[in-house]
């Protein structure tokens, strides 16, 4: 992968799992956040479920049961691949399969990704690097 | 306390998958709905079983993660959940013998959760009019 990040391997991250069944998706979001922290390049592929994580129609309502606690901001995972967006100068791609996402309805994305045919898939993964492919899709 | 009065079924939630997605659920995992369900007036208890009986072992940290420009600090602790659980009135349960798989001795729970062996689990059951797995 071409990168600005001489000697710094390339990262493509392939999420096949289904977020909300485990802490595999919680484990994407480290590893991309620790990557992009140590300057490396990195894309996101998700398949399956994982193409509903960057919705943009995703909506965190406040906990009402809140006893004003430890009270924190509950952002989307929308809004955090956003964030890490805004962090990861220019360093990060998050690219969507079309096929799993139009399948799932999942069609209203933010912004920041970009829609793949399923096919590219192969293509991405080869020119990291470094590719993981993480769970299984369902 | 201000409770609501409770009201409807009996019931009993048996939660056993645990560790559902920590970015994604925050708050709103399946301890809280148990939560949730005492707070609207229901009468219901908590079993944990599996590897949830993790979830009730006492002093755990909260855990907060940095992504992007951020500092996510809404992770579940479900510690806390069931620390108000405890306080609201609603029995909580531990399987003994998912404790014992997992090393975890009866001192290391956290107050106000039972160890449940095996020969008291169908009894336990028949006490409430409807028993959730979730």
């Amino acid at each position: 992968m071409e990168t600005d990040n001489p000697g710094k391997p390339s990262f493509f991250f392939g999420l096949m799992g289904t977020p909300y069944q485990s802490d595999l998706a919680t484990s994407l979001f480290r590893m991309v956040q620790e990557a992009l922290a140590q300057g490396h390049e990195v894309v996101v592929w998700t398949c399956g479920y994982g193409t509903m994580l960057t919705q943009r129609t995703l909506v965190r309502p406040p906990d009402m049961f809140e006893d004003g606690q430890g009270v924190a901001a509950h952002p989307t995972t929308a809004e955090l691949v956003q964030s890490m967006f805004r962090s990861s100068r220019g360093h990060l791609k998050w690219f969507v399969c079309r096929y799993c996402m139009e399948e799932r309805g999942a069609v209203h994305q933010i912004e920041e990704v970009s829609v793949k045919i399923p096919f590219t898939f192969q293509h991405y993964l080869n020119k990291a690097d470094i590719p993981l492919v993480l769970g299984v899709k369902s | 306390m201000n409770m609501p009065k409770a009201r409807g079924k009996s019931s009993l939630a048996i939660i056993e998958k645990a560790f559902r997605g920590a970015v994604e659920e925050q708050y709103g995992h399946i301890v809280w709905l148990s939560r949730v369900v005492r707070k609207m007036g229901g009468r219901t208890s908590l079993l944990l079983k599996g590897d949830t009986v993790l979830f009730a072992v006492r002093g755990q940290p909260r855990q907060s993660l940095p992504i992007g420009e951020d500092v996510l600090e809404g992770l579940p602790h479900y510690e806390t959940t069931l620390e108000r659980m405890a306080a609201e009135g609603v029995p909580l349960f531990a399987f003994a013998p998912d404790l014992r798989r997992l090393g975890i001795a009866a001192d290391r729970l956290m107050p106000g959760v039972a160890p449940v062996e095996l020969d008291r689990l169908a009894s336990l059951c028949g006490e409430s009019d409807a028993v959730w797995f979730w």
